[in-house]
């Protein structure tokens, strides 16, 4: 059996089991009397912001203690440094040690975690290959784009090859062909038999994972269910890439030619960052391939590219309405 | 069985990660590196002056004449009564040996008003407070915790492996402070470093451990760390009664004492410092040091990653 079930199983034999779980921050109930049970496969968490997805992960993870109810990982507390073996975090921090290239931030976390000193090394190229940042395991941390340090984070969670993998929020900051690639990892690792819970708001990379959803509001786990309903309604949300250019000039050309094409809905400068335009698309991946086209014929270096794709609040708000 | 394995890999291999990479170049490193600059320079301008003596200090609570002063007196007084013989001879020979002390009077005259005041209620609670509160602090503030909370080892040990990973840092930079300084001063400070050095590294690892505790487990920790340094070690320390005694320093100037007293130097009458044994200083450093490094152990171990993001 794949995905979610309501709780009813012993808790020492299933990857997750939580019971009337509840937390509190301060006067605020960020997590309310929630129940669940995940079975081997990929499972998405869903919910606006503010809905407890991030609290309910921390929870799972070991980061958060419940205030009433319990979680267990195969029957073991992840609050202690055992459940700590058995789950690996992805968290929606983007807090690293910056001075630290991506290389010494996993070798130093593998070392922290007790791997035996003589393998480190080829673990962590392993991994770094995994997750496509063997290229780039000099760069230091506060140079690396969102992207690379989400795949940093992703690398983090998987050094210790744990059952249960906790994802937030994996695909904020990726390329269109990153994505593709984090899915089929994911993907893969589903196949070898993991447990992987995954908060997104792109429920066109969701839907290519799994059918399992579980849907959060205001703390509580409103349904567990198909994604194809939500998919539905945010498949008209527009995406903004944001580029890095080194001459201003440069970035006014781009901005014309590229505002040509039809995918394009929108382009502007934000203020203060002269070296940066913003591209408003429903169809990130076309809009890629005629920038990389401009940027190839008219002998523009494109330093930097992201997706900044937060979802609006409103747009998941109205997801939970339906 | 399992949890001391684990607690002893945890301590292993955060020791390994993070010995010899403590922060130097935050704000707190560089003030405290002007102080230590601005008492070498002030003690340099003594030493170049070769006021390491008391011709230039007045004796407790007189006010007027300095020591110089005094025996210049006896020796004019010897010069007055130069008929009679034997009247002349005792105040050369006493003028004579208060001479004598006055230029070999140094290592006392360093000790207490550059070790025992600056040094022990200053200097070095500053100093220590550089790299343990940024041990876990930095983290803390940070918001990299979540990194170290994610291993699979009790958070006992990664508190204990960061402590010891810090010691090395704060026992030399307290001794290498102590060291510069007492070169400064010549012959009298390297005698005192000599005789020394064990009471302030031991006041070293104590402060290590209160500060440590406090970048571990309070916001904040640097401001509270230096009300604490500037409050209880700088202004309780040299308050007199019994007050002092719940300041770290105490202890230290305690030891020192005693180790100058077997000497035949008295370094401050009336200070209480002769009240404890130098066992029981140690001991009562140590016992410090140990409690809070249980109560760091046990406050971190309840640490929630509330509002890491």
């Amino acid at each position: 059996m794949i995905g979610v079930s309501p709780v009813s199983t012993k808790p020492d034999i299933v990857p997750l089991w939580c019971k009337k779980v509840s937390k509190w921050h301060g006067n605020f109930l960020g997590l309310n009397d929630v129940s669940l049970e995940l079975r081997p496969g990929i499972t998405a968490l869903l919910g606006s912001n503010g809905s407890g997805k991030s609290t309910l992960m921390n929870l799972i993870a070991g980061q958060l203690y419940p205030d009433t109810g319990s979680i267990r990982i195969f029957g073991v507390d992840p609050w202690t440094w055992r459940g700590k073996h058995l789950v690996g975090y992805s968290p929606d921090l983007d807090y690293f040690y910056s001075s630290w290239s991506i290389n010494d931030f996993l070798m130093r976390m593998a070392c922290l975690a007790g791997i035996e000193s003589k393998k480190v090394p080829s673990l962590v190229n392993e991994i770094l290959d995994v997750v496509g940042l063997l290229s780039v395991q000099t760069t230091l941390l506060r140079r690396c784009s969102l992207g690379m340090r989400q795949r940093a984070k992703i690398a983090h969670a998987i050094l210790m090859d744990p059952p249960l993998l906790v994802l937030d929020e994996p695909f904020r900051g990726i390329d269109p062909v990153g994505r593709r690639d984090l899915v089929q990892l994911l993907l893969k690792f589903q196949s070898s038999g993991k447990t992987i819970l995954v908060s997104s708001h792109e429920l066109e990379e969701i839907e290519k994972l799994t059918s399992q959803v579980v849907m959060l509001r205001s703390g509580r786990v409103v349904s567990a269910g198909p994604v194809s309903r939500a998919r539905d309604r945010l498949l008209n949300k527009p995406v903004e890439i944001a580029l890095e250019i080194e001459s201003a000039e440069q970035i006014r050309f781009l901005a014309q030619t590229v505002f040509n094409y039809s995918e394009v809905l929108g382009v502007h400068l934000p203020e203060g960052k002269a070296h940066i335009l913003m591209v408003l698309t429903r169809n990130p991946e076309i809009v890629f391939s005629h920038l990389v086209k401009i940027s190839i014929e008219n002998n523009i270096p494109i330093l930097r590219l992201e997706v900044v794709d937060e979802a609006p609040a409103e747009v998941m708000e109205s997801l939970f309405q339906g | 069985m399992e949890f001391l394995k684990s607690f002893i890999l945890g301590v292993k291999s955060t020791l390994a990660v993070h010995l010899f990479r403590a922060k130097v170049g935050h704000s707190l490193f560089w003030v405290s590196a002007g102080f230590l600059l601005l008492v070498a320079a002030v003690v340099v301008s003594v030493s170049f002056k070769n006021q390491w003596n008391y011709k230039t200090l007045k004796p407790r609570g007189q006010a007027g004449f300095n020591f110089k002063n005094s025996i210049e007196m006896i020796e004019a007084c010897s010069m007055a009564l130069g008929h009679n013989a034997g009247v002349s001879a005792v105040c050369s020979a006493v003028s004579g040996a208060n001479s004598g002390l006055m230029i070999q009077s140094g290592f006392p005259v360093f000790t207490k008003n550059v070790v025992f005041s600056v040094l022990l209620g200053f200097l070095l609670p500053l100093w220590c407070l550089t790299f343990a509160v940024e041990g876990l602090g930095s983290e803390r503030e940070g918001k990299t915790l979540f990194w170290l909370f994610s291993k699979p080892v009790p958070r006992s040990s990664i508190y204990v492996g960061k402590f010891l990973a810090i010691l090395p840092w704060v026992i030399i930079w307290s001794l290498g402070g102590f060291f510069v300084l007492a070169v400064c001063a010549g012959d009298s400070g390297i005698f005192a470093f000599k005789l020394f050095w064990q009471p302030i590294a031991l006041a070293s690892i104590t402060y290590a451990s209160v500060f440590f505790f406090m970048g571990a487990c309070l916001p904040r920790a640097s401001l509270i760390a230096l009300a604490y340094a500037f409050v209880v070690e700088t202004l309780l320390g040299s308050m007199p009664g019994s007050l002092k005694q719940l300041s770290v320093a105490f202890y230290a100037r305690c030891i020192m004492f005693q180790k100058s007293s077997d000497l035949g130097v008295v370094l401050e009458q009336g200070g209480g410092y002769g009240d404890f044994s130098q066992t029981m200083a140690i001991c009562f450093m140590l016992g410090i040091a140990l409690m809070f490094l249980v109560a760091g152990i046990f406050f971190f171990g309840k640490i929630e990653l509330r509002g890491q993001r």
